[in-house]
């Protein structure tokens, strides 16, 4: 019996010994298990139970990490793998390294183009790959040229880059945003006296310049370099950019960015016809026909090759809307006519639906540690001041400020502390019987002009008495300079200058250069308060102005 | 033996190198062309641009690269009266990492001096430790381009009249740059962090110390592109209608924006600040190169026409016959040559040959592939790009030169010769092509990256097709569009993108 035993414990012993069974993979055809060791043509595999085999490769080995073709020294010690064999030799062996599949490094994925349309937290952009859609977040990093900005800076019109830290994700982590750059310097009109191919250079005779509502004489004689991103057209056909040349001796209209300090050719338009030009509202337009109707009943047509400029940036032909105030150059005869140029110059406070900037004027009724009421207030709506009459306490408008609100003092001239503001007399009780203070020194109510951001107060200049608003109106522009008149202090000059009427429904354009004064204004530019030295020309600028007093200015 | 001598430093002096430069003149900022220098300086509290000269002498020597400067300005508004001498010498060491395709150079200012006079004033660079700089640039040596970035610091002390001050300026930045035989650009972002110390003693005999502060950024930027164009023949009875041209054009930009103390009535005042923006842009004169007139009988009108006339002009074909049958499928030999020809990749052996009249004893080359003999023509590309790792075999020892390219195997070779292979997410991701299934393994990195430079796209249902067979013209037309991504939207990137949007 002892005998028995001995030798059923001795078969049960051996058994599991040999259950790791040396031949096992050569007969199964494949092996499993991990890298032990790599030795020259030859790679060591521990299999799951332990047996160690030492294989030699096959002639047309495929080896395989993550899918993609290795070699040998790829495999690692330690690596799980699976392997196939033919004979004793190992001719296909796999394995996985990567942990995460499918990833890039933060901002991995780039897309750069130009911006379409913007609609909330949705912006489609024009990349070379085609028009795309993506969603800004709370937390997408948007950069100005290098200055962290708010989403609403942001223009149809503008050149984006933006970052994605996923390979499929919509959702942009970082959007850079090009600086002014981006601007349509100036719209020149000229005589092509040579197109020279090589060096993508335009000579031009009686060169000039759309300034203040009419072609201004410029130079006499330009060459300049010109872009051949963009493509060229003649009256709407589009022709090769090496056939400029048969074009010598037509007029040409150029939009023009400013290419360090000298002038480049963004996107140019040769007259094809005679020129008539017009400054109106475009009323309607048909986009099965590609036409529009001025108020003044013209109908025009106009293409891809239509040179659009809109917010001072060059846009896409899809960007003109109905009720847009532009400065038309058409191209034709009689009722035949083609846009070249169609330059929309409505300007609003903001730059697309993302902003909800406001700006309002009215009596400081009443001052809380974080937040004012105004009785009897304007609100600058469709850029004039609608007013509100506030019967009782709950019609005032409730406005929050906080340690970031910039405020003004005007008649001090300084800047003051919130804690001032809600301390001083800005806002008292005028009816009061019982301080004699307020009887004694008569004080009565400030009156302020406010820039908000939806509710909350950004910047607020305070006054002792109101404007009468009803002189003010609301004029665009673009700084052409702005200096310290030893006169009357910081004066700004406005180029191409627009003013809103109220009786038209549109902006009309000047034709001087305006010059404003900023001694007792507020200029707003990226939501803070600035200093007039630090305009630049070439700013557009928004401003509610008393004839020659700015009042509050916008930099947009 | 004189006549050796003479012909043998002849011989030498045509063989070295002359190298395209593209690389912004010492960190000032400054601008040039063949005839002028011109730049902005700000140490005395105001801006004021110089313009002059700048000689630019290079030295190569092994792992070694001298460079000297010389400048020699006055200012452009010549009201001002002064003058600036600037005289730089920088050494840069380079580490060649042969086993990864990288360089590492590190480069210290040698030798230097420095003067400024405006007006009565005079600005000296101090002589021991005046001047330390140290500048580390990565380049990733890739068949078809070079890439490189790098980052500065710097810091310059300068005495005002000897002792009457100081004006220290601190200077940090980086620079990105690519170089490849379709053009370079290399782009410095530099900032300047300049304080001033300055004694003056007034009328009691008291000695008042003005300080000022102010901020520099500068952003300058030097590119070169070599552009294809085709003009006509003026005259009507000729052989030919017309031909290319390749026209070389460089020029620098530069852009300084800052932020000064306000200057008052001659006097300096840094409370108020003088904000503004200054740019400067020299063009050198374009070079111009005819190249061969095609004259193919069976391209006229098709789509790719103008594609396979620019190739051929560049000897990426060298077709003999006058039928360039534009629709059969290209070979997997042809298409390596057309690259390398295209990148102008020189292919090692032919400057092996040069050398190898000496060692004539080598033992004989053998093939890397059976189907390649070593005497077969295109034999000295395949074994480049095999070498440059751009293409593989179809196995361990065949190559299949004459078989038809796939869609992919272009690609995949494309994006290899610049390296880009490298940038694809990490393995387990799908490409946008709707048949994204049926792209090899192999491909897919290269075919997302091409897709994300914008290199390939989709048919009209938004395919890829990898496996099917690329004709002659289609090849020419990704070739094409493969020397314009290293003409113009490299420069784009490297230049506009980076000042336009910082």
């Amino acid at each position: 019996m002892k005998k028995i035993c001995m030798f059923f414990c001795i078969l049960l012993f051996t058994s599991i010994v040999s259950y790791g069974d040396v031949n096992g993979p050569y007969r199964d055809g494949f092996i499993e298990g991990y890298v032990k060791k790599i030795v020259d043509n030859q790679i060591q595999i521990e299999e799951y139970d332990g047996t160690v085999h030492l294989l030699n490769l096959d002639k047309k080995v495929i080896l395989k990490i993550d899918d993609i073709l290795v070699r040998l020294n790829d495999f690692k010690p330690g690596m799980e793998v699976y392997g196939e064999l033919r004979g004793r030799r190992l001719n296909h062996l796999e394995s996985y390294s990567t942990e995460n599949m499918g990833y890039i490094p933060p901002g991995g994925k780039v897309r750069s183009g130009i911006v379409k349309r913007i609609d909330r937290d949705q912006i489609s952009v024009k990349t070379p790959l085609g028009e795309e859609t993506y969603f800004i977040s709370p937390a997408t990093m948007i950069l100005k040229k290098g200055e962290n900005v708010r989403a609403s800076t942001l223009y149809a019109g503008d050149r984006v880059k933006l970052y994605f830290d996923q390979v499929d994700t919509t959702s942009i982590s970082r959007m850079n945003i090009e600086g002014n750059s981006i601007l349509i310097k100036d719209l020149y009109r000229g005589k092509l006296a040579r197109a020279d191919q090589l060096e993508d250079e335009i000579i031009l005779g009686n060169v000039e310049a759309f300034h203040n509502g009419k072609w201004q004489e410029d130079k006499n004689s330009i060459a300049i370099p010109y872009t051949t991103e963009l493509p060229l057209y003649v009256g709407g056909q589009k022709i090769p950019y090496q056939n400029l040349k048969y074009y010598t001796g037509k007029t040409v209209y150029m939009a023009v960015k400013d290419f360090f300090g000298s002038d480049k050719i963004e996107k140019m338009v040769v007259k094809s016809q005679y020129e008539s030009t017009y400054s109106d509202k475009i009323e309607k337009i048909n986009w099965y026909s590609d036409t529009f109707e001025l108020a003044n009943h013209k109908n025009i047509r106009f293409s891809d090759g239509t040179m659009v400029i809109k917010n001072g940036r060059l846009v896409d032909k899809e960007s003109i809307n109905p009720n847009a105030d532009a400065f038309i150059v058409a191209d034709g005869r009689g009722n035949d006519l083609y846009a070249d140029v169609i330059n929309v110059y409505n300007e609003d406070l903001n730059n697309s639906n993302i902003g909800q900037n406001y700006i309002y004027a009215g009596r400081l009724g009443r001052i809380f540690e974080d937040k004012v009421y105004l009785k009897d207030f304007y609100l600058l709506n469709q850029h004039d001041w609608e007013s509100f009459r506030t019967r009782k306490e709950s019609d005032e408008k409730e406005l929050f400020y906080d340690n970031d609100t910039t405020i003004y003092d005007l008649e001090n001239k300084k800047y003051i502390l919130p804690k001032e503001f809600f301390a001083g007399d800005y806002a008292v009780d005028e009816e009061t019987d019982d301080d004699d203070r307020i009887e004694k020194n008569h004080l009565k109510d400030w009156h302020g002009y406010i820039y908000t951001d939806g509710d909350r107060i950004t910047s607020i200049i305070v006054q002792k008495k109101l404007d009468t608003l009803s002189r003010q109106r609301v004029t665009n522009g673009v700084v052409q300079k702005a200096e310290d008149d030893k006169l009357v202090g910081w004066t700004v000059y406005l180029t191409d200058g627009k003013d809103y009427s109220q009786r038209h429904e549109k902006w009309m354009a000047k034709n001087t250069t305006i010059r404003v004064n900023l001694e007792k204004a507020m200029i707003v530019k990226n939501e803070k308060i600035i200093s007039p030295e630090e305009l630049q020309a070439g700013d557009r600028l928004y401003i509610v102005r008393d004839d020659f007093t700015g009042k509050v200015v916008v930099v947009k | 033996m004189k006549k050796l001598i003479v012909s043998l430093m002849v011989f030498f002096l045509a063989i070295s190198p002359v190298t395209a430069w593209a690389t912004p003149p010492g960190f000032s900022g400054g601008v040039n062309n063949e005839y002028e220098y011109e730049e902005v300086v700000f140490i005395t509290g105001e801006p004021i641009k110089f313009v002059g000269t700048v000689d630019v002498k290079e030295k190569e020597k092994d792992h070694e690269k001298t460079i000297d400067y010389k400048f020699k300005l006055t200012p452009e508004d010549k009201t001002i009266d002064g003058k600036l001498d600037r005289n730089i010498t920088l050494l840069t060491t380079y580490t060649k990492r042969d086993d990864k395709g990288q360089t590492i150079g590190q480069t210290v200012v040698d030798k230097y001096k420095e003067t400024l006079t405006i007006e009565k004033d005079k600005y000296e660079l101090a002589k021991d430790g005046g001047y330390e700089l140290s500048k580390s640039n990565v380049t990733d040596n890739r068949p078809a381009s070079d890439f490189y970035s790098g980052n500065l610091k710097a810091r310059k002390y300068y005495t005002i009249n000897k002792d009457e001050g100081e004006v220290i300026v601190d200077i940090s930045g980086g620079n990105a740059g690519y170089k490849n035989f379709w053009g370079s650009t290399e782009t410095e972002i530099l900032d300047y962090n300049i304080t001033s110390k300055r004694n003056t003693e007034d009328e009691d005999g008291d000695i008042d110390t003005n300080f000022w502060h102010g901020t520099v950024k500068v952003q300058v930027s030097d590119s070169l592109t070599k552009t294809l164009k085709y003009s006509e023949n003026e005259a009507d009875f000729s052989s030919f209608y017309g031909g290319h041209v390749r026209v070389t054009n460089s020029e620098m930009v530069s852009r300084y924006e800052y932020n000064l103390p306000r200057v008052e009535d001659d006097a300096i005042n840094d409370r108020r600040r003088a904000i503004g923006r200054l740019q400067l842009r020299q063009k050198m004169v374009p070079k111009v190169e005819r190249l061969v007139i095609p004259k193919f009988r069976d391209i006229g009108g098709h789509p790719a026409e103008e594609y396979i006339k620019k190739l051929y002009s560049l000897d990426v074909f060298d077709e003999p016959s006058t039928f360039f049958s534009p629709d059969i499928p290209f070979t997997r030999a042809e298409f390596i040559k057309g690259v390398i020809k295209a990148c102008n990749i020189r292919p090692s052996l032919e400057e092996e040959t040069k050398t190898r009249r000496r060692r004539r004893n080598d033992p004989e080359e053998i093939s890397p592939f059976k189907d390649v003999e070593v005497k077969d023509t295109d034999y000295k590309y395949i074994k480049d790009g095999l070498e440059k790792q751009i293409i593989t075999g179809v196995s361990d020892d065949l190559f299949a030169p004459d078989q038809p390219l796939t869609k992919a195997q272009a690609i995949t070779i494309l994006i290899k010769a610049l390296g880009f292979e490298s940038k694809a997410p990490t393995p387990g991701f799908y490409t946008s092509f709707t048949d994204d299934g049926k792209i090899p393994n192999w491909a897919k990195d290269s075919i997302y990256v091409a897709k994300e430079i914008n290199l390939i796209h989709g048919d009209n249902m938004n395919r890829i097709n990898p496996n099917k067979t690329i004709t002659r013209a289609e090849t020419s037309e990704m070739l094409v569009r493969f020397l314009e991504f290293l003409q113009k939207d490299l420069q784009k990137d490297y230049r506009e993108n980076i000042i336009n949007f910082h």
